[in-house]
């Protein structure tokens, strides 16, 4: 049996052991990743099922174990923390009401009950309840895809959005450059324990990376860890962008469980004949948001996700922390937006200054083109305002075709 | 010493005559690239004048560099270049000692891609400059709030990413 927890461990000793039947039982599950549906059924078992269903020969002797076993995870990583839906700190996207009523039991089965992440419960809540924007894509993508995919990632983090993705290669790996590029907040859903992750620490050094992984440190992930990746990365996000993937069960299984959770859905159009377009194609004939650039897909993100929006370009400055740059925000709303007008009260112009430099270093306030204050909030509310504009300006009036 | 000045706008009228579109607008900024941008240290927005007259008047504002560049000259050592401007940067981190606010206000600009290395660089000489004008032997966070403020970080494009900015971020004790 392993050794009990080194590192501070929030979850429950129920949902850890969970985890680690997971984790011993990846053989099973890599062979059902062939079939993604069948594997995220698989993973919503709980513990019991899962050794019913699993386990094979080896049925006996794993719930001997999970019987005798108090608290079966190693820390393994040194700065591993884990949450479980029976913690308070675990993200409210992955709670859903009506599932769980309808289960009988507390959370939504379909989401992972144990997440471990690199930082502490609380600021990992607070990272993932910020708006999450998911690209998600081909790991096999072309340069267009890759440069669309990091654009994405810049034009959303220039907007203080957070974007989502997994630690695969191709799409998820620009869209979460792109995002470093500007130092936005990231959020990377490994695809197997976290002591195995070895690029996360390359992830660029002016991005805010939240890495979490619901698989228990020393599980390989094998091929169902990046499907269930994908499937945490959708439950968590406010808007999934596809931006290519081919035309199988495999690569648009992001759209099947972003209907299923279900999350708005949008994918970026790619060059005709090309089989990565044929994809996001059959997702646009289907009613997909159309998505062209970082504008599109910030005026589709939930109007209260847009409200929500993450202040600070990251968890760790959670707004103004204290009641006079809270006022001072207030005041530069209201329209004293200059440093002229906001002394007109009085005040020290030191003091004052330095205020507006920390927060516009902090992402909550920035300047129009005649250099006065604007609060980020309604920069981003008028570039969807001005997206709304544009696809208005596009939309055929009621009575072109009889005009014509 | 380089001083220029720029219209807001093609047509110069920045109020409700003015007829520039955004195109236009972008168009006009882009006529200063962002590398010679980087190279400005102080950047201002002029407005029209308001009713309460001008706040000092140039003999003042004389008296007040002359008094600056005094504080200065004392600082250093016989010989070596004294203004802000030509400190070598091994010795500006002992001119201008940041403390822990005014650090991490740099920091944090720097790690957002607000500044490059070499801006944050020019903020530390700045924010020393500030200090110098109030007669303040110390640099405070609120001397780098103002020369942070002063480059204009938010109007300016975002800083070229430097592969490895923490040595010359390290030198200036941010």
């Amino acid at each position: 049996m392993r050794s009990a927890p080194d590192a501070p461990a929030e979850a429950c000793g129920g949902c850890l052991r969970h985890a680690w039947l997971v984790a011993e039982l990846s053989g099973p599950l890599h062979a059902c990743a062939r079939n993604p549906e069948r594997l995220l059924a698989t993973l919503a078992l709980g513990a019991d099922e899962l050794v019913a269903a699993l386990a094979g020969r080896r049925r006996a002797d794993l719930a001997a174990r999970l019987g005798q076993m108090l608290s079966p995870i190693s820390g393994g990583e040194p700065r591993a923390f884990s949450v479980c839906a029976h913690r308070p700190a675990f993200p409210r996207a992955l709670r859903n009401p009506a599932r769980t009523a309808q289960a009988g039991c507390r959370f939504d089965r379909r989401a992972p009950r144990v997440l471990f992440a690199d930082l502490p419960p609380e600021l990992m809540r607070r990272a993932l309840e910020a708006p999450l924007v998911a690209i998600v894509g081909s790991a096999r993508c072309s340069a267009y895809g890759a440069e669309t995919a990091r654009a994405l990632g810049r034009g959303l983090a220039a907007a203080g959005v957070t974007v989502a993705s997994t630690s695969e290669r191709g799409i998820a790996r620009a869209a979460r450059e792109g995002a470093c590029e500007l130092g936005g907040t990231t959020i990377v859903v490994e695809s197997s324990g976290l002591d195995r992750v070895e690029h996360r620490r390359a992830a660029g050094a002016h991005g805010r990376t939240c890495t979490i992984t619901e698989l228990a440190p020393g599980c390989a992930g094998r091929a169902f860890g990046p499907i269930a990746a994908q499937r945490l990365v959708i439950a968590l996000a406010s808007l999934v962008v596809v931006v290519e993937a081919r035309a199988s069960a495999l690569e648009l299984n992001a759209a099947r469980v972003a209907l299923d959770w279900p999350r708005p859905l949008a994918a970026v159009p790619g060059r005709a004949g090309s089989p990565t377009a044929d994809g996001p194609h059959a997702l646009l004939r289907r009613g997909a948001a159309l998505v062209c650039g970082a504008a599109d897909a910030l005026a589709l993100l939930p109007a209260r996700a847009h409200m929500d929006a993450p202040r600070a370009g990251g968890w760790s400055a959670e707004g103004p922390r204290d009641d006079a740059a809270r006022e001072l925000l207030a005041r530069v709303a209201e329209g004293e937006d200059t440093l002229d007008r906001l002394l007109q009260r009085g005040g020290d112009a030191g003091a004052t200054l330095l205020a507006l430099s920390e927060l516009e270093v902090a992402g909550l306030l920035t300047r129009d083109r005649d250099g006065a204050y604007i609060p980020a909030e309604r920069e981003r509310e008028s570039a969807a305002a001005a997206a709304d504009a544009l696809l208005a300006g596009l939309k055929p009036s009621p009575g072109a075709a009889d005009d014509d | 010493m380089l001083l220029a000045a720029t219209n807001p706008c093609p047509c110069g009228m920045q109020d409700e005559r003015c007829t520039c579109s955004e195109t236009d607008l972008a168009r006009h900024r882009r006529r200063v690239s962002g590398p010679l941008l980087e190279r400005i240290d102080l950047i201002a927005f002029m407005r029209r004048t308001s009713d309460g007259g001008p706040l000092t008047t140039s003999a003042r504002a004389r008296e007040r560099v002359l008094a600056a560049r005094e504080l200065q000259r004392s600082r250093a050592r016989d010989g070596d270049p004294y203004l802000n401007a030509e400190v070598p940067v091994s010795a500006l981190r002992t001119h201008a000692e940041l403390d822990r606010r005014g650090a991490r206000l740099l920091r944090r600009a720097a790690e957002r891609g607000l500044l490059s290395a070499r801006g944050a660089e020019r903020v530390v000489r700045v924010a020393r400059t500030i200090a110098d004008v109030q007669e303040s032997s110390r640099v405070s966070a609120e001397h780098v709030g103002a020369a942070v403020a002063m480059r204009s970080a938010g109007a300016l494009p975002p800083a070229p990413v430097e592969r490895h900015p923490d040595r010359r971020l390290r030198a200036l004790g941010a």
